[in-house]
């Protein structure tokens, strides 16, 4: 997989498709350019595995030709502009649970009926929940008359655009469209190019440093540990509840950077979400396009909050579980949906009882509960949530410093012990040093979107950034094995 | 600041880290000290090469390529102390995984690694006497075999820089290597990979075997002179030479182990315990050592072709031929090797000998730890142990 934290993207692919194609763009070659930078992004992603390509093609290919028909049919004709909606938004669900949800049915199918259908392995090709959802959003966007381009080449760059191929931002055409036809972007503005380097700098940091430091402790308490003492189950919620947001922000981080380096503006993703103080503003910060998308595609088709009290807390909790069942095949992710799809409902109802609470006892709980959500958005099987739980709760043991035996020994008789604070997962204290310095970043320090937005061109900025460039180019000399980003798996 | 001038400037650091990060890359890599185990072993079979890396630590890796890329009837498994056993002391394709199992637990890893790639007919297998005594800790997880040889690190980086600062090593290799397509050292005419090779020829050969040049040709003084350390390592029991009186059964399931696997996959075992010099050895039985008489003898009892050499003096009385006090070099091997032809009830192993080279060898090198004759080397074996030998 070509991975924005791998060497062969950063010193080979990024430069020679930047290079060649602003080159062609220098000779008045635009057409060419624009082919160029599709071929690019196509080989971006069949290196990773070319047979899908053909896939993506169908697919692109498919949801051109429907959004092209969107547009021309009239409601009237013998195949309405719903009935076309409807057929174009059924092959792309049916493409992504084809590959995504098959295995998952099969096995809940067995189970239930207590047959043995055999199970197929489908590989889930890369990026497919994006860009079906991109063209999903394509599709009712021509049938609400608010696409005004079908240029294919620029269609398929829409789609292909290789910053945001895997793992979004999930994109609108209309805010990306007049950006690809904009003649004056189709030259180098180094003030893009600074601010994209800036963020590419600060995107690369939070993966290769931050975020794979996080993943250690995180995979040693869920996959690996048997059982987890009370500060080693907090130890290990809180490494991937840091890990995620580093992942995902970092990958955003780079997604836009480069894209800047293009002249091509996408949209935020990532706006301090774990400084959120209930569940609604979380979900204003945390991946802003998905919400984006579930709220406009999903939430508001279904009726949104126009029908009552009762449909707008099935709407929410319909959405959710929708959102749940996304971001991947199992029954952890549809409880994930779950908790937050109630969580929502009791906010609304919160609110319409007029409650109100202190900021900060208001940030706890909601810090705590999407902490407590996200495993089992993490844990592989129930049995992983369930011991990261039970230990959160003490229910698996408290272990003390060795330091406080002394001090504390007539703990002792609770059944408290004394010795290692993180033996479990991984046995460092540094563990606990890594998360003090996590919810100082996410607490106390603007997103690099805010670091973006007062960015300026001054020693500071550049001695900064080149800095977290090469340290975190270091640690990918060292380390080798690159680590995938998160959300490719979803 | 203009933005063009703000991009240059990010561009400046990167470009200097990148040069020097690519200058040391290249440099290491001419010295074949950041290649894959892959393109060393490749590079040994075709130049005969020998290969002694300071900078990374795996044999057990590099062994593993060996037996993938040579595939091998004979492989020769143990920890260093099997290091001398030689291929031309056989007349079917050897391996010398010698340095691959330093533990028990190492060697299942080995064997159940190289099996998936290669199965031998014969596996000569180095019993060590401390692997059966409870008191040397036994590992379990071996990090060190995550080493592929093309980790730069930071560590990596600062040691080469302090040698190539203390004269360690020189830059002139980077531009041999350029010239002349090998490196070579005053001291053999062998191509020579790694810097331990390059200083003094000190390394792998080809087949596996351990060249210890520095010491026999006196390069280096030895520590184990009049075998100092390992006598101090008998007096104060450790380093390997802890004081036992027991064997560990736990240790002896692992054994076992070893033996079902191996008659599994179809492969012959034959088992020696090594030797210990002769003056080593005198010590050691006034020591607390009962454990090894134990295993001597269990050894016995297994139903499987086993060889004692523990007590050098089965083979030779002549310390002369020992490496230091419980290495024993190419004749000591040599003599294990004619020894086992000359004992085996199996004709099937009598022809894997070539036993008319390795009587040859004996005759004509008695008294010295290294097979001379070959001319390969500039320099001839001197007393490096400082007991008054005549080389």
């Amino acid at each position: 997989m070509l991975l924005f934290n791998s060497y062969e993207f950063i010193f080979l692919f990024l430069p020679c498709t930047f290079f060649i194609y602003f080159y062609l763009n220098k000779k008045k070659l635009t057409e060419a350019s624009k082919g160029f930078l599709v071929l690019a992004s196509l080989f971006f992603y069949s290196w990773w595995d070319i047979v899908y390509l053909p896939l993506i093609l169908l697919s692109i290919l498919f949801n051109y030709v429907i959004g092209t028909s969107l547009a021309k049919t009239k409601e009237h004709q013998n195949v309405s502009k719903k009935q076309l909606l409807l057929i174009g938004i059924l092959c792309n669900i049916g493409l992504l649970g084809y590959f995504k949800y098959t295995h998952f049915f099969l096995e809940n199918f067995n189970g239930i009926f207590e047959t043995s259908l055999p199970l197929p392995h489908i590989i889930l090709p890369l990026g497919i929940s994006f860009f079906t959802f991109t063209q999903i959003a394509f599709l009712v966007d021509a049938y609400r008359n608010e696409v005004k381009e079908y240029d294919f080449m620029r269609y398929m760059l829409f789609v292909t655009f290789f910053p945001h191929l895997l793992a979004g931002p999930i994109l609108h055409h209309k805010e990306m469209m007049p950006q690809f036809a904009n003649m004056k972007n189709k030259i180098i503005h180094y003030r893009n190019i600074a601010l994209g380097l800036f963020l590419f700098s600060i995107g690369l940091f939070k993966k290769v440093v931050i975020a794979d430091t996080f993943a250690l402790w995180a995979i040693q308490g869920f996959d690996k540990a048997t059982v987890l003492t009370l500060f080693e189950a907090w130890a290990t919620s809180l490494s991937y509840t840091f890990q995620l947001y580093f992942d995902f922000s970092a990958y955003t981080d780079i997604a836009i950077g480069v894209s800047l380096l293009f002249n091509i503006k996408l949209p935020i993703n990532f706006n301090s979400p774990y400084k959120a103080t209930n569940i609604q503003d979380f979900w204003k910060r945390w991946h802003i396009t998905l919400s984006r998308f579930l709220r406009d595609y999903i939430y508001i088709p279904l009726g949104g909050n126009r029908q009552g009290h009762f449909r707008t807390y099935s709407n929410l909790m319909m959405t959710f579980l929708i959102g749940g069942l996304w971001h991947g095949a199992g029954w952890t992710f549809i409880f994930w949906g779950f908790l937050h799809g109630f969580a929502l409902i009791v906010h609304r109802f919160w609110q319409l009882l007029g409650g109100k609470l202190n900021v900060i006892i208001a940030w706890i709980i909601t810090f705590n509960f999407i902490n407590i959500s996200w495993i089992f958005f993490r844990a592989k099987e129930w049995s992983d949530a369930i011991k990261v739980l039970r230990g959160m709760f003490g229910l698996s043991g408290i272990v003390l410093p060795n330091v406080l035996s002394n001090t504390l020994t007539f703990l002792g008789q609770y059944g408290i012990k004394f010795g290692g604070l993180s033996q479990n997962i991984g046995g460092h204290y540094s563990v606990y040093t890594w998360l003090s310095v996590g919810f100082i970043l996410v607490l106390m320090f603007k997103n690099s979107m805010s670091v973006m937005n007062s960015f300026a061109l001054n020693y500071k900025t550049v001695l900064f950034s080149s800095a977290l460039f090469i340290y975190a180019i270091y640690d990918i000399f060292i380390l080798k094995d690159v680590s995938e980003f998160l959300y490719f798996n979803f | 600041m203009s933005s063009k001038k703000w991009v240059i400037l990010w561009c400046i650091p990167l470009i200097i880290f990148m040069s020097l990060y690519s200058v040391i890359y290249l440099y290491l890599s001419s010295n074949y000290e950041n290649n894959s185990f892959q393109s060393i072993v490749k590079r040994q079979i075709e130049n005969n090469s020998i290969y002694g890396t300071a900078l990374n630590r795996n044999t057990f890796g590099y062994k593993m390529e060996l037996v993938k890329q040579i595939k091998p009837n004979i492989v020769a498994l143990g920890s260093s102390r099997v290091m001398q056993l030689r291929e031309d002391s056989f007349n079917e394709s050897f391996v010398n995984a010698g340095g691959a199992m330093n533990h028990l637990t190492e060697g299942i890893k080995f064997l159940n690694e190289m099996y998936s790639y290669h199965t031998p007919k014969y596996i000569i297998l180095g019993l060590d006497f401390w692997w059966f005594n409870e008191a040397f800790p036994q590992v379990k997880e071996f990090k060190y075999h995550l080493n592929d040889g093309m980790t730069l690190d930071k560590n990596k980086i600062t040691t080469t820089y302090e040698y190539l600062q203390n004269g360690k090593v020189s830059s002139n290799t980077f531009f041999n290597m350029l010239k002349i397509g090998q490196i070579n050292n005053p001291y053999t005419s062998y191509d020579n990979l790694g810097f331990s090779a390059i200083k003094t020829s000190d390394g792998f050969r080809k087949d596996g075997s351990y060249l210890y040049s520095k010491t026999l040709f006196g390069i280096e003084s030895t520590e184990d002179k009049n075998f100092k350390d390992t006598l101090q390592r008998v007096n104060d029991g450790n380093k390997r030479f802890q004081f036992g009186s027991q064997l560990s059964h736990n240790r002896l399931k692992l054994l076992h182990e070893i033996i079902d696997l191996t008659t599994k996959k179809g492969s012959k075992l034959i088992l020696i315990i090594p030797p210990v010099s002769n003056t080593v050895h005198a010590h050691m039985i006034y020591k607390n050592y009962s454990y090894i008489d134990l295993l001597r003898n269990y050894i016995k009892t297994l139903g499987v072709e086993n060889y004692d050499f523990h007590n050098l003096s089965i083979l030779t009385t002549d310390d002369c031929e020992c490496i230091d006090g419980f290495h024993g070099g190419d004749i000591v091997y040599k003599r294990i090797v004619a020894y086992i032809y000359s004992h085996t009830k199996n004709n099937e192993i009598k022809a894997l000998i070539r036993i008319e080279n390795v009587l040859s060898d004996i005759e004509f090198n008695q008294g010295k730890a290294l097979t001379l004759g070959n001319d390969h080397y500039h320099l001839k074996e001197v007393d490096f142990l400082e007991i008054g030998c005549k080389k």
